[in-house]
């Protein structure tokens, strides 16, 4: 009995005290040597405080260096688990992004579910920052994607159709006159790359596809 | 003793009795002569006798007696006024009667005794057992004195089916212990193996019926009940018309009832006293209690070490929030929060009343509070710890299992994560499933079916749908039937 006790105990060590920074959206800009990622994170620092947002960027070629970047300026580990959106910028969008697609999509901690959107106008991290609530983004989506004025394209839908045929359309949003974050039509992807948008009243009922 | 020999003389068998028991101050020996010259010794135990009956049916006829002269089948026959007396000759028997608190009496010119069943010692009355209180139902529960205990199955049993079988355990404390069952309901090869089982002791001691079960149950290392435990008459009658065998201990208010299966743990005594509607549902809840109480740590030990993306997004930063601070791995500091919950069970149940329950309510509250402040221990995880010890009350009959389940389920989540809670659970429902119980499997009637077997297996059925003859202990149902 003692001798199965032990390592029973023991074996209590093998789960750490890792501290993890959650993630709730990311934002991929184009720069002139390559990427600039911004990440969401969000810090609770005690059960009566509310959970809020802050902005870590790292500048990289590809996103294994982006995602490392930024985990290199956090004291925990960055976690991908619960992160809801990425945005896209129009420049990074114009470039094939099934690449993009497929490493998220085999990433084992980002959510399938994850959705992608193109900032029009603008750069995606600017967007991000628009909103200090966390989840405001994703929830936006959601509530867009249910009533039918945005695609409802989660990650793996779009990953699946851009491998069809390379064609795909994704929501678009731009920050409006006022500074706060809106709906701006549809992005449409052909050969994978950002072919044109689509305003509110041309997308008719492909907003459902 | 076997080998003590009497004589006709009655002042060598007072001598004899007093070397016997010499130094034992509890001995009484009454010399009685009536006006004709009748001669006896009356010997007896303070204490352990109905004095009056003594002095009124014993000594009174005896000094009033005309007679000369007594044999001792005379004496038990036609003087004596008592409703049990006997001559004994054999000394293991007189001894042992004699030391149960009957009365011996000795006449002049005859070296047989005669024993006067006097027996009358003082007992508590037959209050409500306080660990298995219904709101509605009898309110009747065993005491420490044997006769009455078998008085009160009898009462409620009134067949003539219904057997007591006595038997002596135990060298030095001669304990009587009685096999009560229904004959032709319970399957005689169940009451064969009690009774060998019984019979095979060789023990010294048989001081409360746990003497007994730990040592004739089946899997006797297991932390799951295979022996069921009552204090109510009720349920030793209702267990036995299911075709189940009761073991009664003298000077023990606990009777043990054979075989005893999973089911049973859910069950409650309110069950069959309420309506069944209410009875399923706090019988459903008791399940769910029971697997919440073993599970509840460990599978917040592993979502939060391992899994954190199963748990939503706001309650994750909830968790984490509290978890800052804190020194230690979520693992340790749930084990450590349950063993003082477990100290502070321990500690309020083995301090007398009120006390106990003042110290474990504000031990409880003042210890959580002063280390969520001081950073020791998280608020999330006092509250899942809190939880598992209030879940774990629901099922009294399991809290051995659940304590040690608790435990290494919680090891195994922390190690492995819910792939070792998962493990844990498929090991532990292995183990039930190679259980069993005086031959009769211990998840009988749990696998889902819908057989009249099942009228009160995980659920219990309308009183006027269920038949007692289709209770689930029938000898066809047994292993090897």
């Amino acid at each position: 009995m003692r001798r199965l006790l032990i390592p029973l105990l023991l074996a209590l060590l093998c789960g750490c005290a890792r501290e993890v920074s959650p993630v709730s959206a990311l934002a991929l800009d184009r720069t002139e040597s390559g990427y600039r990622m911004t990440a969401e994170v969000v810090r609770q620092d005690s059960m009566d405080d509310p959970a809020a947002p802050a902005y870590l960027s790292a500048t990289g070629r590809d996103l294994p260096e982006l995602i490392r970047g930024i985990e290199n300026l956090l004291p925990g580990e960055l976690y991908l688990s619960h992160a809801q959106v990425l945005l896209i910028s129009e420049e990074v969008a114009q470039d094939s992004i099934l690449a993009l697609a497929d490493y998220l999509c085999r990433d084992p901690d980002v959510r399938l579910s994850l959705r992608v959107a193109v900032v029009r106008d603008g750069a995606a991290d600017a967007l991000m920052r628009a909103d200090d609530e966390v989840f405001a983004l994703s929830e936006m989506l959601d509530r867009a994607a249910d009533a039918g004025t945005l695609p409802d394209m989660p990650l793996y839908r779009a990953a699946e159709v851009l491998h069809a045929d390379g064609t795909a359309i994704l929501p678009a949003l731009r920050l409006d006159e006022f500074g706060q974050t809106a709906p701006a039509g549809t992005a449409v992807f052909a050969n994978a790359r950002l072919s044109c948008f689509l305003d509110g009243g041309e997308i008719g009922g492909r907003a459902y596809a | 003793m076997d080998t003590i020999t009497f004589s006709t003389d009655l002042e060598s068998n007072i001598r004899l009795m007093q070397s016997i028991f010499k130094g034992d101050n509890t001995l009484v020996v009454r010399r009685a002569q009536s006006p004709r010259g009748l001669r006896c010794a009356v010997f007896f135990f303070d204490g352990m006798v109905n004095a009056l009956a003594i002095n009124q049916s014993v000594i009174r006829p005896i000094v009033c007696s005309d007679r000369k002269r007594l044999t001792a089948d005379e004496l038990a026959q036609t003087l004596l006024q008592v409703n049990d007396s006997r001559v004994e000759t054999d000394a293991g028997k007189l001894f042992a009667s004699f030391l149960y608190g009957d009365t011996v009496v000795f006449t002049e010119g005859d070296a047989r005794p005669v024993v006067v069943n006097t027996k009358g010692f003082s007992m508590r009355s037959t209050a409500e057992p306080e660990n298995e209180r219904v709101l509605s139902g009898p309110r009747e529960g065993f005491t420490e004195c044997f006769m009455p205990n078998l008085a009160l199955i009898r009462r409620r049993l009134n067949d003539k089916r219904l057997k007591f079988t006595f038997l002596r355990i135990g060298s030095r404390t001669n304990t009587v212990v009685c096999l009560c069952y229904l004959d032709g309901v319970c399957d005689a090869r169940l009451v064969e193996h009690l009774r060998g089982k019984l019979e095979s002791l060789g023990i010294d001691s048989v001081l409360d019926s746990n003497y007994l079960a730990e040592r004739i149950r089946d899997h006797r290392l297991s932390p799951f009940p295979t022996l069921g435990t009552t204090e109510r008459p009720d349920v030793v009658a209702a267990r036995l018309l299911e075709g189940r065998c009761a073991v009664v201990a003298d000077g023990s208010p606990v009777v043990l009832t054979a075989p005893f299966l999973l089911q049973e743990c859910f069950q409650s005594n309110d069950d069959y006293y309420i309506s069944f509607l209410h009875a399923n549902l706090t019988r459903a809840l008791r399940l769910l209690g029971f697997l919440c109480t073993i599970t509840f740590p460990a599978v917040y030990a592993a979502l939060m070490l391992y899994h954190r993306e199963l748990v939503p997004a706001r309650l994750l930063f909830a968790v984490s929030a509290a978890q800052r601070g804190v020194p230690l791995p979520i693992g340790w500091e749930t084990l450590l929060l349950l063993f003082v919950l477990e100290a502070l069970k321990e500690a309020g149940a083995r301090t007398p009343g009120a006390v106990g329950q003042t110290m474990s309510i504000v031990g409880g509250l003042v210890l959580g509070q002063a280390a969520v402040s001081a950073r020791f221990a998280a608020a999330p995880t006092v509250i899942v710890v809190a939880i598992a010890g209030v879940t774990g009350l629901m099922a009294p009959k399991l809290q051995t299992a659940s304590l040690y389940l608790r435990f290494l389920l919680l090891a195994a989540g922390a190690a492995y994560g819910l792939y070792g809670v998962g493990l844990g659970l498929a090991l532990v429902l292995f183990g039930l499933c190679r259980m069993h119980s005086c031959s009769v499997p211990y998840l009988l009637n749990l696998v889902p079916r819908i057989q009249a077997e099942q009228e009160d297996a995980w659920l219990r059925a309308p009183w006027f749908f269920m038949r007692y003859d289709r209770f689930p202990v029938k000898r066809d149902r047994q292993k090897g039937g």
